[in-house]
């Protein structure tokens, strides 16, 4: 009778897991963004020149951070990174957001905050030099902190462009975006995206078209922005970030 | 019995008083008198071996992209850790946009470089190392150049416990700049008490100096001769440069450079934030006609009358201003 009993518990126990691993399975356990720089004309390649505004242009740093993602859907929202958490954004770059375990969902909007939460874009006594080598706020080459200035830069596009029209791109041209007024929410709005169970890669789309718009790379005063000493560009590039951000699977 | 048991007491607090002192010569950074604290960050406390390490690093060529600029090549200790040029040249033919100042008097100053930009000193050499236009070098480049020397590897791991990275070369470096003051000057002995340090035509232009009639005190306090403040002292309508409003992003403070002690001044022309002054002639001239029409220009500015005889005074006292001591 007791192995009869045995047998009973062990063939339960198997049932049971087997009911787990199911539910575990229809699950979204993970959710991964690469990012992608397009122009109208399809996607652009670092240290490759390309057609922007009428001019020729190339990038050989495109980079942003971003934090506070929160993902909409019906009912209710999935914050995925809240305002300690940053990711580091840009070409070849990934990040993974693991071990969510949530129904799958029809994603209708997605909330980041580009830039880097106020108590943490400072040098202060705990300040980026003291970060460990995997954290997205420590020293990077290309750096994304400021040297002269205290805090980072939230978006930063290093590259050339031509302005004789000999077909060589050979003039610097410099969008650096940081401070406090250059923080920005975006709201990314699109079409129902099916979140599935499992893995799910998402990609985040950046227009350069858009976050360009009206720049034009031929007016010198155009060419550089870091922050303070160019506000009016720095401004118009912050307020075009809301245009240029999309979200595709 | 009694008797010998103070004295060994008395003998093993001579003992232990002694050796305490010995460590604080060395590890203990020991402000001249009449100064105020120097400034040091919470989470780097000086030490002897900081300081000797980033003395090191000052004078040593490697810490640029070619191996070819210390920063002694912009800031001279015979200069008063300054140098004598507009501006100052680096790696690739670079050239920096400001004047270069001085470094002595570094380690009291709240915020750092002329538009304040830099919060503390700890990580002011991040710039001149990184700047195209002086080093050139990824601060993660210069550490992987030094960890890669036995030598220096094993002094930062002996000085700071851990290897160079990009918290501990510019901290060493700046340990090193708050070693620099030592308000050994001829106005520092008089106001020590001797009377006769300084001359009777340095003490009329002393006299000039704190009157109600020139104000520079106002601006250049001492015992730094600097408030540390931000200001706009009228030396252009308009502004290329500017300054604090680059780091503000507040349209009121374009123009504005912090305000630059006095100390050594005879040695650190020329002057201004952008070298634009040759001597202090033009600079006791500039400040006598009131500067420019800036609507920044600080209330302070407002001109007045100066005889040839009170200006060369005025000149001498600056004269007394320098270090006679120098590190």
């Amino acid at each position: 009778m007791k192995r009869y009993f045995a047998l009973g518990v062990v063939l339960m126990a198997l049932i049971m897991s087997c009911d787990n691993d199911e539910i575990a399975d229809e699950n979204v356990s993970d959710i991964s963004f690469d990012f992608q720089f397009v122009t109208d004309d399809g996607t652009i390649q670092l240290n490759e020149p390309f057609e922007l505004n009428g001019s020729t242009v190339q990038f050989e740093v495109a980079n942003f951070y971003f934090y506070d993602l929160e993902m909409g859907k019906s009912g209710s929202n999935l914050t995925l990174a809240d305002e300690r958490t940053h990711v580091l954004a840009g070409a070849n770059l990934t990040t993974s957001f693991s071990d969510l375990n949530v129904a799958p969902f029809d994603l209708i909007s997605t909330k980041i905050t580009i830039g880097v939460e106020e108590s943490q874009n400072n040098q202060s006594e705990a300040d980026f030099t003291e970060r460990r080598s995997d954290d997205p706020l420590s020293i990077k080459d290309p750096s994304m902190h400021w040297n002269w200035n205290s805090g980072y830069k939230f978006v930063r596009f290093d590259g050339e462009v031509d302005t004789d029209g000999d077909g060589v791109v050979d003039t610097p041209i410099a969008y650096h975006l940081g401070s406090d007024a250059m923080r920005t929410d975006l709201i990314i709005t699109q079409d129902k995206l099916e979140i599935g169970e499992g893995k799910n890669n998402l990609t985040m789309v950046f227009n350069l078209d858009e976050f360009f718009k009206d720049v034009d790379f031929q007016e010198q005063s155009n060419w550089d922005t870091h922050t303070g000493n160019n506000m009016p560009l720095a401004e118009q590039l912050r307020d075009n970030l809301r245009s240029s951000m999309s979200i595709s699977k | 019995m009694r008797q010998l048991w103070w004295f060994i007491i008395l003998g093993f607090t001579v003992l232990v008083t002694l050796t305490m002192s010995c460590f604080t010569d060395v590890d203990n950074l020991n402000t001249p008198d009449g100064l105020p604290p120097i400034l040091i960050s919470e989470n780097s406390p000086y030490s002897y071996p900081k300081s000797a390490l980033g003395r090191r690093l000052f004078f040593d060529k490697n810490i640029s992209i070619d191996s070819t600029i210390t920063c002694a090549n912009c800031h001279l200790p015979e200069y008063a850790y300054s140098d004598t040029t507009r501006f100052s040249n680096g790696v690739n033919n670079g050239t920096t946009d400001r004047n270069s100042p001085s470094l002595i008097y570094a380690g009291f100053s709240p915020l750092i470089n002329k538009d304040g930009g830099v919060v503390k000193l700890d990580l002011q050499a991040l710039i001149p190392i990184e700047d195209h236009n002086e080093m050139g070098i990824h601060i993660l480049s210069l550490a992987e150049r030094l960890q890669a020397d036995q030598l220096y590897n094993q002094t930062f791991i002996d000085a700071f416990d851990r290897e160079p990275d990009a918290f501990t070369i510019p901290r060493a470096l700046a340990h090193f700049i708050r070693t620099l003051p030592t308000a050994s000057s001829s106005y520092d002995k008089f106001v020590a008490g001797d009377e006769d340090a300084m001359t009777d035509t340095e003490k009329k232009g002393m006299d000039l100096f704190i009157s109600d009639r020139l104000q520079c005190a106002s601006c250049h306090s001492p015992p730094l001769f600097s408030t540390f403040e931000f200001a706009n002292n009228g030396i252009y309508d308009s502004y290329e440069d500017l300054g604090r409003a680059l780091i503000s992003q507040d349209s009121t403070d374009i123009g504005k450079f912090r305000i630059a002690s006095l100390r050594n001044i005879s040695l650190t022309g020329p002057y201004m934030h952008d070298g634009s002054m040759e001597t202090l002639e033009e600079v006791i001239q500039h400040y006598a006609s009131g500067g420019s029409q800036h609507v920044n220009k600080d209330d302070r500015i407002h001109g007045f009358d100066i005889s040839q005889e009170e200006t060369e005074e005025l000149l001498a006292f600056f004269s007394a201003l320098t270090d006679m001591e120098p590190k």
